[in-house]
């Protein structure tokens, strides 16, 4: 076991480092940097004095050397845009943002997702199975979250004005963005739960288990549902980080000061500190939730094995 | 899902007889059928824009700018007197090449990738694993978000950009197809004859494996719709004069209380192509690959 992670930490480091160098060195191949657009009135000379003071004027491979140096001290550097900041300060002030309204669109995607394909699965052919099927999946197929995030903001903010527009500072500020977020999740989650219910819900031992006599309740319990779930954990696993970093779409339409609205503003200027940072930690943050959906999966699913890994 | 119709044998060469019992599972999906037909439709006016368009993509008209429906303009003008209509039917050109061209890409690159890392095995299959896994870690959009700030955005460009994140889906699939298929008696047959490995891979593997990559490949496409649509509502996508339906959408946000008419015909025109390729790739998926569900 400890082998088994030990290896795939060692290799989710080794493809971190060739991300960030990928990463570093298109960013710095194309030509215009961060100063070459906002301080268009400046002299050559006073120019050439930033690119100094920030490092720029290095050659690209002692900048990221540099920058390898400075991250094994903890330490992520300056954004160009907010100087006064540590790259540090900003992104522990910004994750904060994105983990509550993506922690609270797991929750409630996930749990209403599931609830929902179970009883669909188990209503199978009537109408209640359609309606759900079909409501669910019209809402979170349809639209991207973005315009339903927008025509939310249009119905409960400016018409009714019982939430906010946007921005964060109290709880009001959670409500739009996770329910514009959660749709998608919410719906994915309705299908594959129900299909991969069904799926077991016609199995042999199942009708097995209904001959022998057993209880609908422990049938469902016992036998359909824990093996229908094993599989959504390699669907669904993924999308925790994905959710946990946040939409850039999402923050844009609420204003949400976070990770993703971040890294959109970063790109844009080319902050080349924050966009590493940025992509440092979502990167790695992916990487380890990737580890653990597989020892999840090991764990749960006894037929899977991976090397050194006993349930 | 009971009624699951004859399923095919997808171990044989796909002959005319399997796409014909696709066709036949296809027919009877109704929703499919429906769906099929708006996403060809919506692909129609894409291509014949310029022949049905009732005005120029970009003409002007300062004379009649938020103009709501009238006979002249049946779905109103927008802030420039440009007609709306006329910009939906030019939109669905720009959000269609994009849809169909970020999908095509990420098939070219993912593709040959797979197909040798799952054929040829070893050392190849072990340099492909990593890649993958080095290409996933970096969310795409994110990934694609990087590329337009740094290489800047045309349409073409945008396609690119998002069918670079796209190729280690199609990377995986392909793989996983010739892993499966790679011993079986067809090909083992194939080989024992003395036909090369490039004959082998295109002409008797790849009949087989197509059936998942078309779903898979479909099942993209609203994908890179939402996406591309994202660009352009964050202002960061297609550029004026283009029309397209995410930035008819940022455009209008600020006029809704005057034309809503101005916003609503964008999210119905990205609605409709989301709905419809997501419900065709369904219907495919159920017809091509019934053994997955």
């Amino acid at each position: 076991m400890i082998a088994y992670l030990g290896k795939r930490l060692l290799a989710l480091l080794f493809t971190l480092l060739l991300a960030t160098i990928a990463i570093f060195a298109m960013m710095h191949s194309v030509p215009g940097g961060p100063f070459s657009f906002s301080q268009g009135d400046m002299s050559a000379a006073a120019i050439h004095n930033i690119m100094v003071k920030y490092g720029l004027a290095d050659p690209v491979w002692q900048q990221y050397l540099k920058w390898i140096w400075q991250l094994l001290h903890g330490y992520l550097g300056i954004p160009f845009e907010e100087p006064t900041m540590t790259v540090n300060h900003l992104i522990a002030s910004a994750w904060p943002i994105t983990l509550t309204v993506g922690g609270l669109t797991i929750a409630i995607s996930y749990s209403l997702g599931l609830l929902l394909g179970c009883i669909a699965a188990i209503k199978h052919n009537t109408w209640v199975d359609s309606l759900i099927t079909a409501v669910v999946s019209a809402i979170g197929v349809a639209l991207p979250n973005y315009v339903i995030g927008f025509l939310l903001i249009e119905v409960f903010a400016i018409k009714l004005g019982w939430l906010p527009v946007g921005g964060w500072g109290s709880w009001k500020d959670v409500i739009l963005p996770v329910i514009a977020f959660s749709l998608y999740p919410m719906a994915l989650m309705e299908r594959y739960t129900r299909a991969s219910t069904l799926e077991v819900t016609y199995a042999d031992y199942v009708r097995m288990g209904r001959a022998r006599g057993l209880s609908e309740r422990r049938i469902l319990l016992k036998y359909i549902l824990r093996t229908s779930l094993i599989p959504l954990i390699t669907i669904m696993g993924p999308w925790i980080p994905n959710i946990l970093t946040g939409s850039i779409f999402i923050e844009a339409t609420f204003a949400l000061p976070g990770l993703g609205s971040y890294f959109t503003t970063a790109s844009l200027r080319r902050d080349y500190p924050l966009i590493m940072a940025l992509v440092l930690i979502v990167a790695a943050f992916w990487g380890v939730c990737f580890i653990l959906s597989d020892i999840a999966y090991a764990l749960v699913d006894p037929r899977v094995r991976i090397e050194g890994v006993s349930r | 899902m009971t009624a699951v119709g004859v399923p095919a044998p997808i171990t044989r060469r796909a002959s005319s007889s399997f796409w014909h019992a696709a066709w036949y599972r296809y027919r009877r999906n109704r929703l499919a059928l429906v769906a099929g037909v708006v996403a060809v439709a919506i692909l129609l006016v894409g291509l014949l824009a310029p022949y049905i368009a009732p005005y120029g993509d970009a003409s002007i008209d300062l004379t009649a700018t938020l103009a709501g429906a009238s006979a002249h303009h049946l779905l109103g003008t927008d802030q420039l007197g440009r007609d709306t209509l006329t910009r939906a039917i030019w939109g669905a050109r720009t959000s269609m090449t994009i849809a169909i061209a970020a999908p095509l890409i990420g098939v070219a690159i993912g593709l040959p990738i797979g197909i040798i890392a799952g054929w040829f095995g070893g050392i190849f299959d072990w340099v492909t694993l990593r890649l993958f896994e080095l290409f996933q870690m970096v969310p795409t959009i994110l990934a694609a978000l990087l590329f337009i700030t740094v290489f800047g955005v045309n349409v073409w460009k945008l396609a690119l950009f998002i069918g670079v994140t796209l190729w280690v889906g199609f990377g995986r699939l392909a793989r996983a197809q010739y892993l499966a298929l790679r011993d079986r008696d067809f090909v083992q047959a194939a080989r024992a004859m003395g036909v090369p490995s490039w004959r082998i891979t295109i002409v008797h593997i790849l009949p087989n494996a197509v059936g998942p990559i078309i779903v898979f490949f479909v099942q993209q496409v609203p994908y890179v719709i939402f996406t591309a649509a994202g660009f352009s509502f964050l202002g960061l996508g297609i550029q004026d004069p283009l029309a397209d339906w995410g930035k008819m959408l940022n455009d209008s946000v600020q006029y809704l209380p005057i034309d809503p008419l101005l916003v609503l015909v964008p999210i119905a025109c990205i609605g409709l192509a989301c709905l419809s390729f997501s419900f065709l790739g369904d219907g495919l998926r159920d017809a091509l690959d019934p053994t997955s569900r």
